[in-house]
């Protein structure tokens, strides 16, 4: 499909725009008209493009599902390397705070956007089969030992984790940078494992508190 | 931690369950260490053998724990200043898994909706032409209303 190279659409500088506004002041703080003015288009235009704020809303969450979804099935379609699962925790952290206007206020957006409910639910599954198929792969390279049914509710816990860590850390209003958020997350979830690992739990915990305590 | 000869398969310890806390550690100081770019090469190489890419950075992170247990200070520091680079790995990681996404979209053979976004694409424009045009006309028009109101009082006042 060639196409010839053109300017950023109006409809996508509209959504970056809106993510950046939503992301820094607060989804609740910013209405069409402010987006509009940053962007130096009139109201009017913007309305073709959106009708409302809940359309620009929706149209954010249509590409943070794609981009997120695609992130989530990697380990699920092919396990991946032993040292590489921690990273891959950085990177869900790093998505979810790239959207983070949205989930820093969920139940206020859902309840405007009924129609995400549905689909932030079946994000909230994949959420917990990626855990869990990481938790598997963990399991099968015999780092991890799990009793009946620890690793299904280890997997959730990591998924409500992953869901609510930026809300709960700016709740504590720590002062602390998104990318130390995140860095403490990854942290959190890391060491959630550590009671499974059963004889090394000790040398592994370790070796997260010495890698975490250098990345301050 | 109890050395072991590198390069033999005895270095990559008896038992995978049994060593395994520190072998992850190990594949860490190779990944982090100086082998770091020479690491992502051999990713490359065998990103689908995930197994002996681990084994690969395990034998790497042997080769310098002589130098941690000695200097543990000293390239503990270096890893954090310059070779390291948690930023690259994430980065690199990001790239591969785009990469096997773009492999399974060329393979889907759904067909893309390419009439509709071109015919979106060409309104867009169109009504961004039609904006600026209205900018201009507005423009124009209140300079010529100006005029006309000088006009008419200009009239005005010569009646």
């Amino acid at each position: 499909m060639a196409q010839k190279p053109k300017k950023p659409k109006t409809r996508d500088r509209i959504l970056q725009t809106s993510l950046a506004l939503f992301n820094e002041e607060g989804e609740s703080q910013v209405s069409t008209v402010e987006i509009a003015g940053v962007l130096d288009i009139s109201p009017g235009n913007l309305y073709y493009h959106f009708k409302g704020k809940e359309a620009i809303i929706e149209a954010l969450f249509d590409n943070f599902e794609e981009e997120i979804r695609q992130v989530l099935s990697a380990p699920i379609k092919h396990p991946l390397a032993i040292d590489e699962n921690w990273i891959f925790v950085y990177i869900v952290f790093e998505e979810i705070n790239d959207f983070r206007f949205f989930y820093n206020n969920l139940t206020g957006i859902l309840d405007r956007c009924p129609g995400l409910r549905s689909r932030f639910a079946r994000l909230l599954r994949l959420k917990q089969d990626t855990a869990n198929a990481i938790l598997k792969s963990l399991e099968q390279a015999e780092f991890l030992t799990f009793g009946s049914g620890e690793r299904d509710a280890l997997a959730a816990r990591i998924a409500a984790h992953l869901t609510f860590w930026l809300q709960f850390s700016m709740l504590e209003e720590s002062n602390r940078t998104s990318r130390q958020i995140i860095n403490d997350g990854v942290y959190s979830v890391m060491m959630q494992i550590a009671p499974f690992a059963g004889a090394q739990r000790g040398d592994y915990a370790a070796m997260l508190q010495d890698f975490f305590a250098r990345q301050k | 931690m109890t050395k072991k000869k590198k390069g033999s398969s005895a270095a990559i310890g008896p038992a995978i369950g049994g060593d395994m806390a520190r072998k992850i550690w190990l594949a860490g100081i190779g990944a982090y260490g100086r082998a770091f770019s020479e690491a992502q090469e051999s990713l490359a190489k065998v990103s689908g053998d995930t197994t002996k890419l681990f084994e690969d950075l395990v034998e790497r992170g042997e080769e310098i724990e002589d130098t941690v247990e000695t200097r543990g200070r000293e390239i503990a520091k270096r890893i954090k200043t310059s070779d390291f680079s948690m930023d690259e790995r994430i980065k690199e990681m990001r790239a591969r898994l785009k990469a096997g996404v773009l492999r399974e979209a060329e393979n889907d053979d759904t067909p893309y909706e390419t009439t509709d976004t071109n015919r979106l694409d060409s309104i867009e424009a169109r009504l961004d032409e039609i904006e600026a045009a209205i900018g201009t006309l507005q423009a124009a028009q209140s300079s010529q209303a100006k005029t006309k109101r000088k006009k008419a009082s200009t009239k005005k006042s010569a009646d």
